[in-house]
């Protein structure tokens, strides 16, 4: 059965590419956010399909939407959460392990026969 | 392309070498690209080029899709740069490495091993048990494996890396 979270994933396909416009554009309005009818405007498209991507976006934690009046109407802005801005790193722990960054990696997780044999792992805990 | 999606160039290049990690920053940038365009922006051949975009395929850095030319009637792959969350991507790799190490911890932990002074090849008890600890290979008498700071590394590694949060 397929967990929550994963079924909160960044979509594949055509429509990632939309969520992740409307992140970059989320993200770059900062502590100011952007009204999500403006977003319509730069990327041209509709409301109504910009309004699912949104609420799914919001639902996994990547911006914020509230309510505010402007020019006399209510409208949602949109504000990037501290997830959409924290820039993922790559700490120096990870160049000490192996696994992490080796090329095998999520073909060799699967196999036992693999990871008992394998002599890049067999180098670094007995040397040689 | 945001600033988020640059550390995927970085892990293409301590993944996949320096080239990947050119790849996928020149990916980041003009958006999409074929294995032809790619290998004559960075002077590399072809077929390296389409070796490497698969490499970075299987480790889920990049997508494609595929168009038919019309005129010619072969495929054209057009590359970009994977739409999944990076955070999501290294937190995935994290959970691999430790199911990794953990595998071999508790296989180095159930087992006596024994190795060959001679050709160096490692022995599981049970391997050599019928054997009278001699090398099967080249009969010469075994050493028993003291793996306790081999142990000690793989606990530390997972400690590490349990400690680590990209989510």
């Amino acid at each position: 059965m397929r967990s929550e979270s994963r079924e909160l994933r960044l979509s594949e396909g055509g429509g990632s590419q939309l969520e992740r416009k409307i992140l970059d554009i989320v993200a770059a309005s900062g502590e100011a956010g952007i009204l999500q009818r403006d977003i319509w405007h730069l990327l041209n498209i509709d409301s109504r399909r910009g309004s699912r991507i949104v609420k799914r976006l919001e639902r996994m934690g990547f911006l914020t939407r509230e309510v505010v009046v402007h020019k006399g109407r209510r409208m949602y802005l949109l504000k990037p959460t501290p997830k959409l801005l924290l820039v993922p790193k790559l700490p120096s722990v990870l160049d000490e392990i192996p696994c992490f960054y080796c090329p095998h990696l999520l073909s060799c997780s699967g196999e036992a026969s693999r990871v008992l044999n394998c002599e890049k792992l067999e180098k670094w805990l007995y040397g040689g | 392309m945001s600033e988020r999606s640059q550390v995927l160039a970085a892990l293409a290049s301590k993944i996949h070498g320096a080239v990947a990690g050119r790849v996928v920053e020149r990916l980041l940038r003009v958006g999409e690209a074929t294995d032809e365009q790619l290998s004559q922006a960075l002077g590399v051949d072809v077929n390296s080029m389409r070796r490497l975009l698969n490499e970075l395929y299987e480790s889920r850095l990049v997508r494609y899709r595929r168009v038919r030319d019309v005129e010619q009637g072969w495929y054209l792959y057009y590359w970009r740069v994977t739409d999944e969350d990076p955070a999501r991507i290294l937190e995935e790799r994290r959970r691999k490495a430790v199911e990794v190490l953990r595998r071999r911890l508790e296989y180095e932990e159930n087992n006596t091993f024994f190795r060959c002074p001679e050709c160096g090849r490692k022995y599981t008890f049970d391997e050599i048990a019928d054997y009278m600890f001699r090398c099967p290979e080249c009969g010469a008498i075994l050493d028993a494996v003291d793996n306790s700071m081999a142990l000690e590394k793989l606990r530390e590694a997972i400690r590490r890396l349990e400690e680590l949060k990209f989510e």
